[in-house]
């Protein structure tokens, strides 16, 4: 079951998902998608605000009930603040529920890790 | 975001050194752990200038990363009665508290303006007066790094390989308790290759605090205090030497029982070698001007401090992990930290040891 709020998304469109960094960091991230009824999660996008391509990955669509989840690997220096989001979209526009902001500190060695899961409705 | 120095992987022959150390410590044991109390040659800006401005230190700096966190951060500098606390310590980036502020990375990498901005670091410090246990002294302080050739995340290749490393932390199915464990170990292993192979890059820092007296620790009760300013920079000389030039200025007014005064401070170091052994030169000097003051009956006036200059010369070698030892002259020999350090005087030179290297870069920015 999905720990956080849905993101409320119409189940015939592609959505527009985008990790944005909004620290120096570099950031790397995974995304899976489980239909209901299924076992097994999927890759849905994978990269890192490093690799040249767009972090802007078109997905889907999905139906209701489709869970998401998410990994996103920061690097910096340690100790430092870093600022994050993964936000789902629909026409251009983002859906409700669907901007996650992550935030915290690096640590000792200059890492972090934070991961979420949501249900789309 | 500053980089760490460089720590040394090589350890040269130590037997000499060893030998030589364990030597003069039984021929000279009345020379031991004698400190020259003249000024030391900065290597870096202060880590928190308002502190290095009450020349205080603190186990316990507070680091906001939010706006609420500042302000609670601020709260907890005053007692229930509205008087500031003595011993506070609070250190910010100031452009994380900017509302819709983003620097991401490739801001940071191309553009100047947020590179600096991304690095500046505002503190507070609160510290018990001299001569008065209800007065607090108050300063704030700001450092900036202009430059650093040698910060990894204006390396388009490093962030690459970072990367790349990072996403293969990543589990192949979620997982609802991830471990920070891999992406540490992949950023600590790429940083400190990076920067042990760029321990001379040029940087540029600058740094500065004021000051302020409360009287009875009340905020509306202050005298001015004063301010210090500091410029450090590095530029390498070749693959293995590097300059380290600084400058600092001080001005106090009279407060209390000391006199006002103020002071330049300028130095600069040659390194040459590499991080596990390596020579070098330095030259600082001092030129401070003391406020005469009145002496009451006939006790003598404070002396005036024309100025001073002071040179040494030796090499340094790694022994031990965080252990260095030293040898050199000059009208005064002495290394970066001197709470770190001891020094002995034996066979006409100097010995020091030390837990950190003249080699080391400079230290701690952008966070």
């Amino acid at each position: 079951m999905a720990d956080e709020s849905p993101i409320l998304a119409n189940p015939s469109l592609t959505i527009e998902l985008e990790v944005v960094g909004e620290t120096p960091h570099v950031l790397a991230y995974r995304v899976w998608t489980k239909a209901p009824g299924e076992e097994r999660w999927m890759v849905a996008a994978e990269g890192h605000s490093e690799d040249g391509v767009p972090d802007l990955h078109p997905i889907g669509p999905f139906a209701r009930g489709t869970l998401v989840a998410w990994w996103l690997g920061i690097g910096g220096p340690a100790g430092s603040w870093f600022r994050a989001a993964v936000r789902f979209g629909q026409l251009g526009q983002v859906l409700e529920g669907g901007e996650r902001r992550v935030r915290g500190r690096t640590n000792t060695r200059g890492g972090a890790v934070r991961s979420g899961e949501a249900l789309l409705a | 975001m500053r980089p760490r120095g460089p720590r040394a992987r090589l350890v040269p022959d130590r037997s000499f050194l060893a030998t030589s150390l364990l030597a003069v410590l039984f021929l000279a044991p009345d020379a031991l752990f004698a400190q020259d109390e003249a000024p030391e040659l900065l290597t870096a800006v202060p880590e928190t200038p308002a502190l290095a401005f009450l020349d205080a230190t603190t186990a316990r700096v507070l680091r906001p990363g939010a706006v609420r966190d500042f302000a609670l951060a601020l709260l907890s500098g005053t007692g229930e009665s509205g008087t500031a606390r003595q011993g506070f310590a609070l250190e910010a980036t100031p452009w994380l508290f900017v509302p819709g502020l983003a620097i991401d990375g490739r801001r940071y990498r191309e553009s100047r303006l947020a590179f600096v901005l991304a690095n500046a670091q505002l503190s507070i410090g609160t510290a018990r007066a001299d001569g008065d246990d209800a007065d607090t002294d108050l300063a704030l302080g700001l450092k900036l790094t202009l430059a650093d050739r040698g910060d990894p995340l204006r390396s388009e290749e490093f962030r690459r390989a970072l990367g790349e490393e990072l996403l293969a932390c990543a589990p192949a199915q979620p997982d609802p308790t991830p471990s920070e464990t891999c992406a540490g170990r992949e950023t600590a292993e790429a940083w400190e290759a990076w920067t042990a192979e760029r321990w001379n890059a040029a940087r540029l820092a600058v740094a500065a605090a004021w000051g302020a007296r409360l009287h009875a620790s009340e905020l509306d009760e202050r005298d001015y205090a004063g301010w210090r300013s500091w410029a450090v920079g590095a530029a390498p000389l070749g693959h293995r030497g590097q300059l380290i030039a600084q400058l600092a200025r001080e001005e106090r007014p009279a407060l209390g029982e000391k006199p006002a005064f103020d002071a330049w401070t300028a130095g600069a170091r040659v390194l040459a070698g590499s991080p596990q052994i390596n020579g070098f030169l330095e030259l600082l000097a001092e030129s401070r001007e003391v406020d005469e003051v009145a002496v009451e009956g006939d006790a003598e006036p404070p002396e005036e401090d024309d100025g001073t200059g002071i040179w040494s010369a030796g090499i340094e070698a790694r022994v031990a992990e965080g252990l260095w030892a030293s040898a050199g002259f000059g009208s005064r020999f002495a290394a970066l930290h001197e709470e770190d350090e001891k020094t002995f005087v034996a066979i006409g030179l100097r010995w020091g040891i030390s837990s950190a290297a003249r080699m080391d870069v400079l230290p701690g920015t952008a966070e």
